[in-house]
């Protein structure tokens, strides 16, 4: 085989993994696997031998759509994740949530430790703390539930929800995995038929290539899957400030003197 | 008969002289009657075991009646002129706005209660000194042309087992 050759069929490999990946029967299959309970793409990435068959090639399913963007919000006004079990006949959207709550406690301690429980006993954790601060991550079905039990811990000052639908970005990636790792087994078999030092640092070179790319895509498909699977909760704690509020003083002044100052700075002759 | 002229028709400086006479007279007459009215009616609480009421001649006015515990529990009656009439629900909105708007309170609770014949609203609030966390317990009461308001404080950490002493106690408010 000459070198030419090889180029040549190094270029006809690659545009038929292209070609192929697109198709709508693969797509549909695809869709079957995310409504069968949430894609578990460890178990694609886990297997990579040259019959792999994801589950693409597993599942005959009708055509399915992608729904609009469900994420969210809610008739309350409030974005939540989809349920697992929603909407059966549609694709998955597959979103991560991220919120930032700053909120207003007297017991600052207490309250940053009922947070911390509450996260926990989600089947969260802490990501980052600090004397007023914390970053938690909650599975994702859990953060409606999280944030709720946040709301309890004293007033909301502000509140930001926001979902970023990586859908297509997964779904891109998986599709061009399964190519490379297609690409690459061909590339191995070649290397085997390989009858000179030329083709076969040529065919080297290749794999090396493709592999490094196949690991940047694991490890991008790896990330996405634990942002989708857990979402992010910043939440910051303030305490109440008296004196800032801008309402008219009414006429009485004893009703200044209320409160836990006057009651223990009563003085006794 | 300049003397006799002298008294019939004065200096004005000692016209001066009695009119500022009158009206400290005066004066002294309306605090007095002021201090009747308060203390006429005194309301108190029946003190609970491991609290000391201070005695009365120790307290400022408005303060009728207060009590401490030797952990930092007290219990205070004030009784405060309520010239402009407001209801129980005035007052006790008033007081709550003040505590939440202004020094920073957080409302936990508030029911109607009764105690001395009269019905009034309890709430609950937590508030802190300083970085010490405390439980407030308000009871607002008006009474003819007065508003009553039974306080207590307690340390949040001690609160649960204080807190039945402490209802206790403001329902106990009755007068001597």
């Amino acid at each position: 085989m000459t070198r030419t050759q090889l180029l040549l069929f190094v270029c006809s490999l690659q545009l038929t993994a292209c070609g192929g990946a697109m198709s709508a029967m693969k797509v549909s299959g695809m869709a079957e696997s995310y409504r069968e309970g949430g894609y578990d793409s460890d178990s694609y990435l886990r297997n990579e031998s040259a019959d792999f068959q994801g589950p693409l090639e597993k599942k005959q399913a009708a055509p399915a759509t992608l729904e609009p963007i469900e994420t969210a919000l809610a008739e309350d006004g409030e974005a939540q994740p989809v349920a697992d079990d929603a909407k059966p006949t549609t694709l998955r959207r597959m979103v991560i949530y991220t919120a930032h709550v700053t909120m207003s406690v007297v017991d600052l301690p207490k309250a940053m430790s009922q947070a911390s429980t509450a996260g926990e006993a989600l089947g969260g954790w802490i990501q980052a703390s600090s004397t007023d601060s914390l970053v938690l991550r909650v599975p994702a079905e859990r953060f409606r539930d999280f944030l709720a039990s946040v709301r309890e811990l004293g007033t909301v000052v502000d509140e930001d929800i926001v979902g970023q639908d990586v859908t297509e970005e997964f779904l891109d990636l998986e599709i061009r995995l399964r190519n490379a790792l297609a690409l690459r087994d061909r590339f191995e078999a070649l290397l085997v038929k390989a009858n000179s030092v030329a083709d076969t640092l040529a065919i080297e070179t290749e794999l090396a290539r493709i592999t490094t790319q196949i690991e940047q895509m694991k490890g991008r498909l790896r990330y996405l899957q634990q942002q989708i699977a857990f979402s992010t909760v910043h939440l910051n704690f303030t305490q109440p400030q008296g004196s800032k509020s801008t309402r008219i003083r009414l006429p009485f002044s004893w009703l200044s003197a209320m409160g836990l100052h006057g009651l223990y700075q009563v003085e006794v002759r | 008969m300049p003397a006799f002229a002298s008294l019939s028709v004065p200096s004005p400086s000692t016209a001066d002289d009695h009119r500022a006479a009158r009206l400290v007279i005066v004066f002294f007459a309306i605090a007095f009657a002021a201090g009747l009215s308060a203390c006429s009616s005194r309301a108190v609480l029946t003190t609970p075991n491991g609290f000391v009421s201070l005695p009365e001649d120790s307290l400022y006015t408005p303060v009728c009646y207060k009590a401490v515990s030797a952990d930092d529990v007290v219990l205070l009656v004030r009784r405060q002129r309520d010239q402009a009439k407001g209801n129980v629900d005035f007052w006790s909105e008033a007081i709550t706005r003040e505590l939440l708007e202004r020094q920073g309170y957080e409302l936990l609770a508030s029911r109607d209660v009764s105690a001395g014949g009269l019905s009034g609203k309890l709430s609950s609030f937590r508030g802190a000194i300083g970085n010490r966390v405390f439980r407030y317990e308000l009871a607002v009461f008006v009474q003819d042309s007065d508003v009553l308001t039974v306080e207590a404080g307690s340390p949040e950490d001690s609160y649960e087992s204080n807190a039945p002493v402490i209802q206790s106690a403001i329902e106990s408010l009755h007068f001597e």
